[in-house]
């Protein structure tokens, strides 16, 4: 039966190509948003490894050029800050501290493997403002900081790159750059998960590393829960009179993380949006020409009612027909589809895309049986007598 | 006769309400979310408030140091003490104006905040630029030379921060422990003007940071205003005979040490594509228009093909319709006037469905405040080219057919 289906709709393929074209950019179109879909939402699915809630973030501007001078401020800063009770723990952090736009990266390298990863220069109380696990060995403390190494804490992702199956704690890890100038690395512990640019970011590499005294003037607080702008006001007021050229400015990490939220979801809702009146668009076309076709047809159906098929038959005979053409526009959308995971395209993984794939493809499947349902049950309940009459 | 096409048009259009209705609304969908993402891309390049002159108008923001032999590049605006240099100096006659990048603080106001954009600028940038002051007025030289601690404020931080309404000239706005003294109020301006739009504007003598430092890169940005529009491509030419004389930046890093240095005056537009596409001298402004027009043209690709697929099998219908005009005595070319006129009213129709749904969408979106002060405007230039696209498919799909079906030999026709 099928494979008669296929031969109907093979031999009448020149009159069905534009319904073809149809079926393959719809395809197209419907494999790009599901893939993009299924994408942020497994990224959405996996755990932060960090809370926002409580945490302040400070943008501190000494507008000094002097090293020295802003090591001597910042202590200053840190001394103040012991004196609030509202906060609870901070840490000074590089200018790439969660949820901010700036970003740092380096190359790291493990026996001769190179692999690129953020690097984020933290204080040692880093993980308790941030509220941070740490899954194997341990967080580094002030007296690591002065040994032969320097310790840093390292996602899993980045281990897996860099080691493999093997165990990262206590590995040493010379920095492309920095290995022949200052001391190596030693990882001394290593955290599982780190979303820091937003809730839809994948599993990446990041590197922790000791903060060095000079240009790491920003910095996260936590602090007690139910403090607002009036704390916030004090603070900053009372910091600002310790020097009189210093800007600051104090952000909450959850609406910062929120704006980096929006600048995923937008784009994905309006394109989303856009999808869906293209795709209804093309349903109602389809619905249209079907209806035509079937019309068209109807001393055909009268025929086949005089031979004896059933009205069922008649109904999948036409929902079958449609599927096949929508079947011949898929092929060629798949065979589009599939070059991406072959490719490796976007560096995105191969499951993506297919998980993307099929959805696209049950999409159109469902698409193609609700339009051509009800024009198929209108052929289907044609009486033969009357339709033969006609003629 | 037109009339009575007009009549036979609205008859079969009646008669099919579902295709029209499929047809319509693939046309008038279309054209709405094109002409509303036009006015949007139209909002982000075009001149607007207060950057009236924006057409005729040099950008230097962006000056990128690369080290051809570790491939590493860097890049950044301009320093202050740059503008000063380079800049002002140009001999074409032009105003050149400074504005640093804007940067956000937070104003506390009995205890909830206000957060604000803020900007320092020379006394030029209010002659470039063509703000409408409510009140109050710009700082000048002379404000900078006696270094006076004022600021302009627009609309929206004088409703927070003094009250709707009331007057602000005078009164005194603290930002980070220093007291400012507001001189003038301007209607704000959408944050999509990159360039000019900022909540407070202060005079760069009231920036903590040091402006004599003589480094090439810094925080600031030029406005450049030719006296003469037709000076454009001169101080263009001149800009590039300066800037190949610029020495890159010596650093004693041995992983950069750049050694090639770019930066040019750029009208508005392609400011930007340099920046996202382009390499080297290259500006990347055909890359990016190109890519534009692809992901217009695939967009549009659907609908179009949809609107032939529905065409088609319309015609296919009408074929018996066909036979018996033709037995009757009407020539090929009467038969396919009718369908040209058909096609064009429904195209119309369409159009005119798009025009109602886009300026709706187009005036909710400046009614929201989704972005504050946003003026997006309707776009007659590519509606009107839309609406000539989708004529175009409309007669290929609907009355190339009908034409080749009036040819055919009437038995032929009335067998269809």
């Amino acid at each position: 039966m099928i494979k008669h289906l296929f031969k109907l709709i093979w031999k009448r393929r020149k009159s069905n190509s534009l319904m073809m074209t149809e079926i393959f950019f719809s395809f197209l179109i419907l494999f790009a948003v599901c893939s993009l879909g299924v994408y942020n939402f497994q990224n959405y699915m996996t755990p932060a490894g960090l809370e926002t809630n409580n945490v302040w973030v400070a943008f501190i501007n000494f507008n000094t050029s002097s090293d020295t001078a802003k090591a001597e401020y910042k202590e200053l800063i840190s001394q103040q800050l012991k004196r609030y009770r509202e906060v609870e723990s901070f840490s000074y952090t590089s200018s790439n501290a969660p949820f901010t736009f700036s970003t740092m990266s380096n190359s790291l390298s493990y026996n001769k493997k190179k692999v690129s990863s953020d690097i984020v220069s933290v204080e040692p109380d880093f993980p308790k403002a941030m509220s941070m696990e740490i899954t194997q060995g341990r967080w580094f403390t002030k007296g690591d900081i002065a040994g032969n190494f320097v310790p840093v804490v390292i996602t899993k992702h980045l281990a897996k790159e860099l080691f493999s199956t093997e165990d990262a704690v206590g590995k040493i890890i010379g920095d492309g750059e920095e290995a022949a100038v200052s001391k190596k690395m030693k990882v001394v512990g290593v955290v599982d998960y780190y979303k820091h640019k937003s809730d839809f970011q994948e599993l990446d590499n990041t590197l922790f590393r000791p903060s060095s005294d000079k240009w790491d003037d920003t910095m996260v607080l936590k602090v007690r829960a139910g403090s607002g702008a009036e704390e916030e006001a004090k603070i900053v007021r009372e910091l600002a009179r310790l020097g009189k050229d210093w800007t600051i400015e104090i952000q909450q990490m959850g609406e910062m993380k929120s704006n980096r939220n929006n600048l995923v979801l937008v784009p994905v809702l309006i394109l989303l949006i856009i999808c869906g009146f293209l795709v209804f668009n093309v349903a109602l076309g389809m619905f249209g020409v079907l209806f035509q076709t079937i019309n068209r047809r109807k001393q055909e159906i009268g025929v086949r009612r005089a031979m004896g098929a059933t009205k069922g038959a008649i109904l999948w005979h036409f929902i079958g027909e449609t599927a096949v053409i929508a079947t011949f526009g898929l092929i060629l959308g798949l065979f589009f589809a599939i070059q991406f995971p072959l490719l490796n395209v976007f560096d995105v993984e191969a499951s993506v895309y297919l998980f993307g794939m099929l959805l696209a493809v049950i999409a159109i499947y469902v698409l193609v049986g609700i339009c051509a349902f009800y024009p198929s049950r209108q052929a289907s309940v044609l009486q033969p007598a009357v339709v033969l009459h006609e003629e | 006769m037109l009339f009575n096409y007009l009549k036979i048009t609205l008859a079969v259009l009646k008669r099919r309400k579902f295709f029209t209705f499929i047809s319509l609304f693939g046309i008038s969908f279309t054209l709405t979310i094109l002409v509303v993402v036009t006015a949007f891309f139209d909002h982000l390049v075009s001149a607007g408030y207060p950057e009236v002159n924006r057409d005729n108008s040099l950008y230097v923001w962006n000056i990128k140091e690369k080290d051809t032999k570790n491939g590493g590049s860097s890049s950044g605006p301009v320093s202050f003490s740059f503008i000063n240099t380079y800049i002002r100096t140009l001999k074409t006659p032009a105003k050149v104006a400074a504005v640093s990048m804007f940067n956000t603080i937070n104003i506390y106001l009995n205890n909830h905040k206000i957060k604000v954009m803020y900007r320092y600028t020379d006394a030029n940038f209010w002659e470039v630029t063509s703000f409408e002051f409510l009140e109050g007025k710009r700082y000048t030289a002379q404000n900078i030379a006696n270094n006076d601690y004022v600021v302009v404020i627009n609309d929206n931080v004088r409703d927070q921060y003094v009250g709707k309404g009331q007057p602000a000239v005078g009164k005194m706005l603290e930002v980070d422990n220093v007291k400012y003294r507001i001189i003038g109020v301007v209607k704000g301006c959408p944050v999509t003007r990159l360039h000019t739009s900022s909540d407070l504007y202060f005079p760069y003598n009231t920036s903590k940071a040091d402006l004599k430092k003589t480094r090439l890169r810094g925080d600031y940005m030029a406005l450049i205003l030719p006296n003469n529009p037709n000076d454009k491509l001169k101080l263009q030419e001149e800009f590039k005979a300066v800037a190949s004389k610029i020495k890159p930046t010596k650093t004693d890093d041995k992983w950069f040490n750049p050694d090639k240095l770019y930066v040019f005056a750029d009208t508005y537009f392609v400011s930007f594509t340099r920046e996202l596409k382009g390499s080297g001298d290259g500006d990347g402004s055909t890359l990016i228009i190109s890519i534009l027009l692809g992901v217009v043209l695939l967009f549009m690709s659907l609908p179009a093909i949809n609107l032939v697929n529905v065409n088609m099998s319309r015609i296919m219908e009408r074929a018996s319709e066909i036979g018996v005009r033709k037995a009757f005595g009407a020539s090929s070319k009467t038969l396919v006037m009718q369908f040209v006129i058909e096609n064009i009213i429904l195209t119309l129709i369409g159009g005119v469905i798009a025009l109602i749904l886009s300026s709706l969408v187009i005036f909710y979106i400046n009614q929201s405040n989704l972005i504050a002060y946003i003026d997006l405007s309707f776009n007659w230039k590519v509606f009107s080219v839309a609406i000539l696209v989708s004529l175009i498919f409309g007669l290929l799909s609907g009355v190339y057919p009908a034409w080749r079906m009036s040819k055919l030999q009437v038995v032929d026709a009335l067998k269809y």
